[in-house]
């Protein structure tokens, strides 16, 4: 329902912008903070309305800081953020965001977890929801991600696999414009994340007005599952993208004998082993850098 | 039911029944012994608890014997007491009363120790909650705002290891009466505790879950009433519990020193007047209601941390 977009942007933990605050100096910007200190380095993005993209990179490559940067929870040190024509200023109701940790509240039964989002997200945008049709919404997603008989049961009583499906569950009720996830199927086991998958594309299809999605994994068949993009981060950088032409919905046992899984796929690893390569020559040429010094 | 309980009821009552014997077929050979009457009451109370937590209780205990072991032992310092008391006549006469008398002083000041009691628990309770109270309220604070938990950590650190007894003789000058001064070293005893863990539980929210509440945009007044109260309850349950222990110390100390009712006075009291039977009567009765006390903070626990 709305486009997204980044312009040029930057980011630096605020232990590394600390470093460069002098007392004549105070506000630090991206050009007083070397490039390799960024953590995110002049970024530019555009996703269209609608469309499902997925971000993956090894673990540090900064693809969680964009997302948490697009959800609102960081601001970027330099460059904007848009959504629609709207600048970004911190968290809003037009984003919801499914974490990977701690994704629903411990303390709230299931449905009380999905009707605390509804609840949230009804009086930001001033929807004026009753009690009444909050808890049918409620039910309704519940529903959806099979999750109906659950709905009186705490966290601790779930598997992580039905926590992450009341997290999606509460996500969608939710209605945003945007939906962001930060690996939120990390933690699970193969067949509990491909059942998942399965019913997160066959969700965000169904949908009448199809949402943006933006997804951030570092599982490669994830991705190819469920993108329409893919972008491939390497230390703060966005080094390659490339679309995913297959039909929906896409069945793992169909498509990944396709040749499209199998290209990507290769293509995809391949990307991995040479990012892992510049690591590996980056830390050489410090090492080296060390002891000449 | 299983075969280890049934030799165990069998045993406990064959025991019992050996007591019952020394005491109506012995004769006694002290001379200063009270009617039975306080002593039979005291075995038929703790029969019946027994059978009350053996038929009831053993379905969900994981060790149903646990009971069974208690009440043998208790069965044979029963037998013992009688025997080297008032039977034999073995024990010192004063240091170790006879059973019926200690037992008859509930009968005949039964009024007289209720009376006492309850002073007991109102000074504990006020001290208690008042403490608990601000221990949390001030934790939640001090826990959330970064600026204040740098400043009071470290200062709850300090004072919280310290007995709060050591602050008597100031608080007995601060404070209009000698009953807030015992209430103010009550809650000085439990306030600490509590403050401390609750800044501490407040301090471990996860950053997961704060980032759950900042992107569901919650404002002030439901991040305190649905994420930090409902997070901070199982420790604050706990905490209940430990200084529940804590202030009852801190009672019996306080009543020892200005208190003119209590049950920490009668103790006291009584040890003034070397009145040991009246000594023991009141240590039986301090364990009876600190059972009670633990009993309603560990129903209070279970009934409200219903989430993990």
């Amino acid at each position: 329902m709305s486009s997204l977009d980044m312009i040029d942007v930057s980011y630096a933990y605020p232990d590394e912008v600390d470093k460069f605050k002098t007392r004549k100096h105070r506000t630090v910007t991206v050009d007083d903070i070397p490039e390799e200190d960024l953590v995110l380095k002049h970024l530019n993005l555009h996703v269209d309305d609608g469309e499902f993209l997925c971000l993956v990179g090894h673990s540090g490559c900064g693809k969680s800081t964009t997302l948490r940067i697009l959800a609102g929870l960081q601001q970027p040190l330099g460059g904007e953020v848009r959504i629609g024509d709207e600048p970004l200023d911190g968290p809003g109701m037009n984003r919801s965001v499914v974490f990977q940790n701690y994704a629903i509240f411990p303390w709230m039964k299931a449905k009380k977890n999905v009707e605390f989002g509804i609840r949230q997200a009804s009086q930001e945008l001033h929807r004026d929801l009753t009690k009444e049709r909050i808890s049918e919404i409620a039910d309704e997603y519940l529903a959806k991600v099979n999750m109906t008989k659950a709905a009186d049961l705490y966290p601790y009583q779930l598997s992580g696999g039905m926590q992450q499906r009341v997290a999606i569950a509460r996500a969608l009720a939710m209605d945003t414009e945007i939906l962001l996830f930060d690996e939120p199927f990390g933690a699970l086991d193969i067949k509990t994340r491909r059942e998942l998958q399965g019913l997160m594309e066959g969700l965000w299809m169904s949908d009448e007005s199809r949402k943006t999605a933006i997804f951030v994994t570092h599982d490669v068949e994830e991705a190819l599952l469920l993108a329409d993009r893919i972008i491939f981060m390497s230390g703060g950088r966005f080094n390659d993208e490339f679309t995913v032409d297959a039909p929906r919905p896409r069945d793992p046992e169909v498509f990944f004998e396709t040749d499209v899984f199998r290209e990507r796929r290769a293509y995809l690893m391949e990307l991995f082993y040479a990012a892992e390569e510049t690591k590996l020559d980056q830390t050489d040429r410090e090492r080296i850098y060390e002891e000449v010094m | 039911m299983p075969r280890k309980i049934k030799t165990h009821l069998v045993i406990s009552h064959v025991l019992l029944m050996a007591l019952l014997g020394i005491i109506f077929l012995m004769p006694n050979t002290r001379t200063n012994v009270s009617p039975v009457t306080g002593e039979i009451i005291a075995i038929c109370c703790i029969e019946f608890f027994y059978l009350l937590a053996l038929f009831l209780g053993h379905r969900k205990d994981p060790m149903p014997e646990g009971s069974s072991d208690i009440i043998l032992i208790v069965w044979l310092i029963f037998i013992a007491w009688e025997l080297v008391g008032p039977k034999l006549g073995i024990a010192h006469n004063v240091l170790v009363p006879s059973p019926e008398n200690v037992f008859n002083v509930f009968v005949e000041h039964a009024d007289e120790l209720f009376m006492n009691v309850l002073s007991s628990l109102q000074l504990l309770l006020t001290g208690y909650i008042l403490g608990t109270i601000l221990g949390v309220i001030l934790g939640i604070i001090c826990g959330w705002v970064p600026r204040l938990r740098a400043i009071f950590y470290p200062i709850a650190n300090v004072f919280a290891p310290i007995p709060s007894v050591v602050f008597t003789p100031f608080l007995v000058i601060i404070m209009p009466t000698y009953r807030w001064a015992a209430i103010m070293v009550i809650l000085i005893g439990v306030f600490w505790p509590q403050f401390l863990s609750m800044i501490l539980r407040v301090g471990s929210l996860p950053p997961a879950i704060v980032d759950n509440t900042r992107v569901l945009m919650v404002n002030t007044p439901t991040m305190i009433m649905k994420v930090i109260i409902p997070y901070i309850i199982p420790d604050l349950l706990k905490g209940l519990r430990v200084s529940l222990t804590t202030g009852f110390l801190m009672l019996m100390y306080a009543e020892s020193f200005g208190a003119k009712s209590g049950i920490g006075y009668w103790i006291s009291n009584a040890n003034v007047f070397a009145n040991y039977a009246n000594i023991y009567a009141g240590i039986i009765t301090c364990g009876m209601t600190v059972t009670v006390l633990n009993y309603l903070s560990g129903w209070l626990q279970k009934r409200f941390t219903t989430w993990r």
